[in-house]
């Protein structure tokens, strides 16, 4: 296995202007990631983006955020329909083959512009037994809370005071969609969404991009003073069923 | 069993919001409904693209206001389609009509379904040069915002009418057919 | 004020034996699961065992009640939700089956939906062979 190392990472900041494009978001972000270790898009031997056209709506939408890579002179390229995370595991893979060196890994979306997020997200369900009872990703997040927390002996405190320390740690990082000072009893007497999750435990839907450099081996040392090595790295698929999504087994 | 389950239907429904447009769109629709055609010239290539993108996709790079160059409002005609509309439910179109795919002098992209109502089909063709007609009481800018996403103009056009100029030859126009 | 606009596609899929035969089960108001080699009986059924990625074997009718294993209090139902007051998701292992079947538990208030709970289905008026012929789950007492 080649040693694969994470250079360098960029994310475009959360103040945009109106109506900003994803390929205009991205654009200066994959510039800010390979400039950050003296490289152009020239250096890159594997693309690999991840994007979801389901939260826009548009099909085929992420061919249009290709330009923000800069795809003439055509570039080899892959793009995973889901997001960053999935995309970097493929670029991992990629790298993996030897010929060559460097990858840039990116990702955008505008969860924004769904009108109900969880509506749109139970289309990657189970199309017999859970999208026609509308079972959305935060109910079935919600019933795996219950069986972690029954499984574990924990409580909604518990919770609580993770989100705390979540929301306290984001204070100074200007791409932090909410951060400040929360206690955990301000917290817990908030309303629940989906039981034991209240608004706070669930991501809110941001518009955002990032970009990510991968290379492998000694070129990895020679752009960058502290690579941080991938030891490990793995993907899988949720089961279909949700019964084994609370399995905590 | 001929009495099981075979299908399942599904009907999905997914609500978006109509994004905002940029304030480069708006800024286009506003010079449009003035009747002027706007594009970014791209600082490091010198093309120019209309309608502007805000960037540069061959050098990768942004492009502003600072690189705003007007368009002439007079073109070539590249390539063209002669649509016969087929009678589906919800079609409007009972005429042949032209789409055409239109080189305006000073841009180095075209626009695309255009369409060209003023000209008689029989008389479109390749290479030939034609002027865009704005509407005589102008448009209000958020008319030309709407129509100006996507491809081309929208209809900010009334019409297009031929300029009596030569054609240009097919060598002229070969990069911009597709 | 923000305009919207609607992306809808009317799906027609087709259900294959197995989920077919489920649903065929329902329209005559009967859950059915499936028989894995190991004896597990999977409810609702697979066409393959999750475990071990055999083949599905034999399907088994099993009871229309059962026991709540997980449960997750909705305060505000979506409109694509089962049902339209305030419910409880309740994922039930019915009586015979070893694997529990998530819908929706019409139960008042949260604290009705612990597990271990008995419940049973209450049935559509009509059935279609549709999962909404199981209307929701209620308490079975």
């Amino acid at each position: 296995m080649r040693d694969v190392a994470i250079v360098s990472f960029a994310q475009a900041p959360l103040d945009q202007p109106p109506g900003q494009t994803e390929t205009l978001m991205l654009l200066p972000t994959i510039t800010e990631a390979l400039s950050a270790v003296g490289m152009t898009r020239r250096d890159v031997g594997f693309t690999c983006s991840g994007s979801a056209d389901y939260l826009t709506g548009g099909t085929f939408t992420f061919v249009q955020m290709l330009e923000a890579a800069g795809a003439w002179p055509p570039i080899s390229e892959s793009h995973v329909e889901m997001d960053g995370a999935w995309a970097l595991y493929e670029a991992w893979v990629r790298l993996q083959h030897g010929d060559v060196d460097v990858a840039l890994v990116f990702a955008s979306g505008r969860a924004s512009l769904g009108v109900s997020l969880r509506e749109t997200l139970t289309f990657q369900l189970d199309p017999y037994y859970l999208a026609p009872i509308g079972a959305d990703y935060v109910s079935l997040a919600a019933l795996q809370g219950q069986a972690v927390l029954a499984r574990d002996a924990r409580t909604e405190k518990d919770l609580a005071e993770i989100v705390a320390r979540r929301h306290k740690d984001a204070v100074g990082n200007p791409n932090a969609a909410i951060s400040g000072s929360t206690t955990v009893g301000e917290l817990l007497a908030a309303d629940y969404v989906v039981a034991p999750l209240r608004a706070h435990d669930i991501g809110p839907p941001v518009d955002g991009a990032a970009a990510v450099v991968l290379v492998a081996g000694d070129r990895a040392r020679e752009v960058c003073e502290r690579p941080a090595w991938i030891t490990g790295i793995d993907h899988r698929v949720d089961p279909r069923r949700a019964a084994r999504w609370s399995r905590t087994r | 069993m001929p009495d099981d389950v075979q299908f399942m239907s599904h009907h999905t429904a997914v609500e978006y919001k109509i994004p905002e447009p940029s304030r480069l769109t708006i800024h286009f629709g506003e010079e449009l409904a003035k009747g002027r055609i706007i594009g970014h010239k791209c600082p490091q290539c010198g093309k120019v693209y209309m309608p502007p993108r805000g960037y540069c996709p061959l050098c990768v790079v942004e492009t502003t206001e600072a690189d705003e160059v007007e368009v002439a409002n007079v073109g070539t005609i590249t390539t063209f389609s002669v649509i016969t509309p087929l009678q589906y439910q919800g079609q409007e179109e009972t005429e042949d009509y032209v789409q055409a795919t239109l080189l305006l002098d000073g841009a180095d992209t075209t626009i695309m379904v255009m369409r060209m109502d003023g000209i008689a089909i029989a008389d479109v063709r390749m290479g030939m040069r034609v002027r865009a007609v704005f509407p005589a009481d102008g448009r209000s800018a958020s008319d030309s915002q709407s129509i100006a996403r996507g491809m081309g103009l929208g209809d900010a056009v009334e019409h297009w009418e031929p300029t009596g100029e030569p054609d240009l030859t097919r060598e002229q126009i070969a990069e911009h057919i597709l | 004020m923000t305009a919207t606009w609607r992306l809808e596609f009317p799906y027609r899929r087709s259900v294959g034996p197995v989920i077919g035969a489920f649903l065929t089960a329902l329209r005559d108001r009967k859950v059915v699961g499936v028989r894995t080699a190991g004896g597990h009986v999977l409810v609702p059924p697979f066409e393959y065992d999750p475990d071990t990625g055999d083949a599905a074997g034999d399907m088994v009718e099993v009871g229309s009640s059962g026991v709540i294993v997980h449960a997750a209090w909705v305060v505000e139902p979506l409109r694509t939700h089962p049902l339209d007051r305030p419910f409880a998701w309740a994922l039930v292992r019915l009586d015979g089956a070893d694997t529990p079947l998530l819908h929706a538990l019409d139960c008042g208030s949260a604290d009705r939906a612990e597990p271990g709970t008995r419940v049973r289905i209450r049935w559509a008026a009509e059935t279609t062979g549709h999962l909404s012929d199981i209307e929701c789950f209620e308490l079975a007492t």
